[in-house]
């Protein structure tokens, strides 16, 4: 049985070979199963985001596509036209986006928004479209009966935004969620809220799921599988709590360690562990492992070419010299 | 609402206050009255001319001439015209409804052209039809609007399909119907144009650009990524988006338009209040002047008021609760 | 001259806050009615010279406004804030001045708050040429030193502020504050919006200039984590008032799960699935 999204070798770069190119994204494969929930784990600036928009054809001016295959249900999206994207997002693939005061329109109200995105799929009148947009609302956990569809979006706290936003993402059955970092923009309450809310959805509507976030914590207790990225690449892959609880890329393991212990403990005001410098500029990587500069453990041969992945275990892969033979 | 438009009525009364004041102030500042050149005809005595300056209370100062206008205006007069010797209104009031149609059409039909190019080219911005369009507007800017407004006329002469001034056919009776609204539309043609011609280069202008930052925004992205359609996407969320840098431009587009329509009503010998205008400072006719002068004002007023009306109605982050 | 008739315990207490009071109206006068908004409610608290204090709330409990009080950017409508044997609140503006440079202020986006054609030697020297210290010379190298003290190597020195990653940038709205040499460092979620690796290496460098400088924080966030990592005493805020004022110790340590944390509870947590 082919996976739900099925995603090879996809190259993604900003600028043309003339001027500064910078590879967003390199030679980046994974899938999504049917109804299953997957983690993406960057930094800013690791390529994630174009990832997350890349797979709904979405990819922001200056991008480009150099090579691979986003394949959903068995079709490549790269290659199809706008009018047959425009039918799977919203519908087969949908995005629930980093900050909802600016993914909402600020002068159409939040019911009408939501009752749009269904007309665009669906054959309603604007009335019915109305009437099934308010059952969407009070599906994401907002009060309906307060007339909350007539408010715009100013209106509304941050958390409450995030769910009107929620609710055009799952209005039309989508198979797939991609959710970009959903809380940051968000106090730490709302954070859970929402998290634990998107969560529910995920199961109860039996859809995909992909979390992409820069906390280990937020996505250990929200999804199956975790994806490491770094610079454009995916290095390392495993089932959550296996890649939390032993990482096998040195990234990972200075990105976990990086965290201040919870509640009180024996290092508190005492220096967290960090890992040295600065992610390495896309337009310029070096020619071995992107980590390299960074690592602790980097040899000669992490300066001279890019690790191929290995897998270790049957549900997990790295990228990484210290794990092939 | 009624709170807002009080507010905004009670400003605008000051306004037209002040406007009239400060005219006043300026003709009486400016060289030459009405009287000046009879003062130069030997036949007409220096006791004369002394007799009607004080008919007319030329020889009081400023404050009283003042004092005795608002009265007048109060009687609902406007100030005397001394060249046609009647109150003003009964003058001006035709001359003010004819400017209207004129500027009141070619407001809607500069908005209504230039709405739909702007949003076409925002949308394709940097292709083909983004730029020949751009270089159409940059030529229609370039040339000043005198002559454009000739260049119509010199082109109606020549094809003569239409009448190239007035506003009405001359064997135009004044019974109404059918034949006179198309008698007044044929004459309306060239001036609209001409009006609109000279309009349209910066509400395009603004309309793209309005537009195009809209379209940047992330929730046009977010949109899209909703699979709403593109026709939907320009019309029904970048376009109100948009709408407040365009309201605020369709209050300052009334004023433009009033401004330019007085010289082509000129030109095309409309008979609006432009003519009568020209004439009146011509001959140092002065309440006639500042007739016209505050009937802009009213006009400009009016214009940005329901600039506000629009805005408030439009955008719901304005409406304070 | 009046002198802080709380101030007991000799020089230790660097800051203390006394009944301070601030609201500000909603609505305009378009609107014809206004409302007031308490923004804080009689808030007490002290901050301990070399600590650091954690101020924590969720968004609108009035973190952010007790900032701007402390940092003399507005004025409380009532209460008091004893600086260095000072009323801050009762100076007048032109006093106020040699406090401002003792308390410095660094926000969450230091990029809205950097001159963005300002060169970073241009902006880490700009608080020296206000204050009209030293030659330009003189501004120049203090300001390459202070740069390598947040561990920025002078070879940044010309850059523009875009050239900058956002944890460089956070170093050089601290290096920026560091330049007069202040006693306390607000920081208004200075840490927030930060990868992991790099709020790390922030929060380290905030660790080891405390160190160095004894210098005094205010920390201001809801991060809970990194507040029980940084901070010696906590202040909790809710809707402007002062819900608890605590050592971490006690607030944290004993309980193991978040449901019963004070700290999780101000902020209305709800607790973790699973």
């Amino acid at each position: 049985m082919h996976p739900l999204l099925q995603v090879k070798d996809l190259a993604v770069c900003y600028g043309s070979a003339a001027r500064r190119q910078s590879a967003a994204i390199d030679n980046l494969s994974f899938n999504i199963a049917d109804g299953e929930a997957v983690g993406l784990l960057g930094e800013s600036g690791c390529g994630k985001t174009t990832l997350g928009l890349s797979l709904l054809g979405l990819l922001p001016a200056g991008a480009r596509v150099l090579r691979g295959t986003v394949i959903f249900r068995g079709t490549d999206i790269l290659g199809l036209a706008e009018r047959d994207l425009q039918k799977i997002r919203g519908a087969g693939i949908s995005m629930v986006y980093q900050e909802p005061g600016m993914a909402l329109h600020p002068v159409i109200r939040v019911g009408d928004q939501i009752a749009a995105v269904l007309r665009s799929h669906k054959p309603l009148s604007r009335e019915q479209a109305r009437i099934e947009a308010r059952g969407l609302l009070a599906q994401v956990g907002l009060d309906v009966e307060n007339r909350i569809d007539l408010a715009y979006p100013h209106q509304l706290s941050g958390g409450q935004q995030q769910r009107v936003a929620i609710a055009q993402a799952i209005a039309c059955h989508p198979a797939l969620i991609i959710a970009d970092e959903p809380t940051t923009a968000l106090d730490t309450a709302t954070q859970m809220d929402i998290l634990t809310l998107l969560k529910g959805l995920q199961e109860k509507l039996q859809v995909a799921f992909l979390l992409i976030s820069h906390n280990p914590d937020e996505l250990k207790h929200f999804v199956d599988r975790i994806l490491v990225m770094y610079a454009g690449r995916v290095i390392e892959e495993g089932p959550v709590h296996e890649v939390i609880q032993s990482p096998l890329h040195p990234y990972t393991r200075g990105l976990l360690g990086a965290r201040p212990s919870a509640g009180l403990s024996a290092d508190h005001k005492r220096p967290l562990a960090v890992i040295p410098g600065e992610p390495p500029d896309l337009a310029d990587l070096p020619a071995g492992c992107a980590f390299e500069g960074r690592c602790s453990e980097g040899r000669r041969i992490c300066r001279m070419q890019k690790p191929e992945e290995v897998r270790p275990e049957v549900s997990r892969r790295v990228a990484c010299f210290n794990y092939a033979h | 609402m009624a709170h807002f438009l009080t507010q905004r009525l009670a400003r605008a009364l000051l306004v037209l206050f002040g406007v009239s004041l400060l005219v006043f102030i300026l003709i009486d500042l400016a060289p030459g009255e009405y009287f000046q050149e009879m003062r130069l005809n030997p036949q007409i005595s220096r006791e004369t001319v002394a007799a009607l300056r004080t008919q007319y209370g030329l020889d009081q100062p400023l404050p009283v001439r003042y004092g005795r206008w608002l009265r007048s205006v109060s009687r609902g007069e406007l100030g005397f015209s001394f060249a046609y010797n009647s109150p003003v209104w009964p003058l001006l009031k035709r001359r003010i409804g004819n400017t209207l149609i004129l500027t009141i059409t070619s407001l809607v039909c500069s908005w209504l052209i230039a709405i739909p190019i702007g949003i076409r080219m925002a949308d394709r911005a940097g292709r083909w039809p983004d730029r020949i369009s751009g270089i159409g507007v940059t030529f229609l800017q370039a040339t000043p609007d005198v002559l454009i407004a000739l260049g119509l006329l010199a082109l109606a002469l020549r094809v003569r399909w239409l009448p190239t001034g007035g506003m009405h056919a001359p064997d135009f009776s004044e019974t109404e119907g059918l034949g006179g609204v198309k008698d007044l539309v044929l004459h309306l043609v060239l001036p609209v144009l001409a009006l609109t011609a000279g309009m349209l280069p910066v509400l395009v202008r603004h309309v793209r650009s309005a537009m195009l930052e809209v379209l940047d925004a992330p929730f046009i992205a977010a949109a899209r990524g909703h699979g709403i359609r593109r026709y939907r996407l320009l019309l029904g969320y970048a376009l109100p988006a948009a709408a407040n840098p365009l309201i605020s431009m369709f209050g300052i587009s009334v004023g433009a338009l009033l401004s330019a329509s007085l010289l082509i009503e000129v030109i095309m010998s409309w008979p609006g209040v432009g003519p009568m205008l020209l004439e009146a400072i011509l001959q140092r006719d002065p309440y006639i002047v500042v007739a016209v002068v505050l009937f802009s004002t009213l006009f400009l007023v009016a214009g940005s008021l329901l600039g506000d009306v629009f805005l408030y109605i439009a955008d719901p982050r304005i409406r304070v609760e | 001259m009046p002198t802080d008739p709380l101030q007991t315990g000799g020089p230790q207490v660097l800051l203390r806050g006394v009944a301070l009071s601030k609201q500000y109206r909603r609505g305009g006068w378009l609107s014809g009615r206004s409302s007031p908004v308490a923004a804080l409610h009689t808030v007490d608290f002290t901050i301990r010279a070399g600590s650091t204090l954690a101020l924590i709330g969720a968004s609108g409990s009035g973190k952010s406004t007790l900032a701007r009080c402390l940092a003399c950017l507005e004025k409380p409508d009532s209460g008091e804030i004893w600086f260095a044997g000072k009323d801050l609140v009762s100076l007048s503006q032109r006093e106020l001045a040699a406090f401002r440079r003792q308390i410095q202020l660094i926000f969450q986006e230091p990029a809205a708050s950097l001159n963005p054609r300002f060169t970073a030697v241009q902006i880490v020297s700009e608080p020296l040429l206000i204050a009209g210290r030293g030659t330009k010379k003189e501004r120049q190298e203090r300001a390459i030193e202070l740069m390598a003290l947040v561990g920025l190597p002078a070879g940044l020195a010309s850059r523009l502020p875009f050239e900058f990653s956002g944890g460089q940038r956070r170093r050089l709205a601290i290096a920026r504050a560091l330049a007069l040499e202040p006693k306390l460092l607000i920081l208004d979620e200075a840490l927030t919006g930060l990868d992991l690796s790099t709020r790390a290496q922030i929060s380290n460098l905030l660790l080891q200039l405390q160190e160095v400088y004894s210098l005094t924080y205010l920390c201001i966030s809801h991060d809970l984590d990194l507040v029980t990592h940084l901070a010696d005493d906590v202040v909790i805020l809710r809707e402007g008032r002062v819900v608890e004022d605590l050592a971490p110790d006690q607030s944290v340590s004993s309980q193991s799960s978040q449901a019963d944390n004070p700290l999780a509870v101000a902020l209305e947590l709800s607790s973790l699935p699973g």
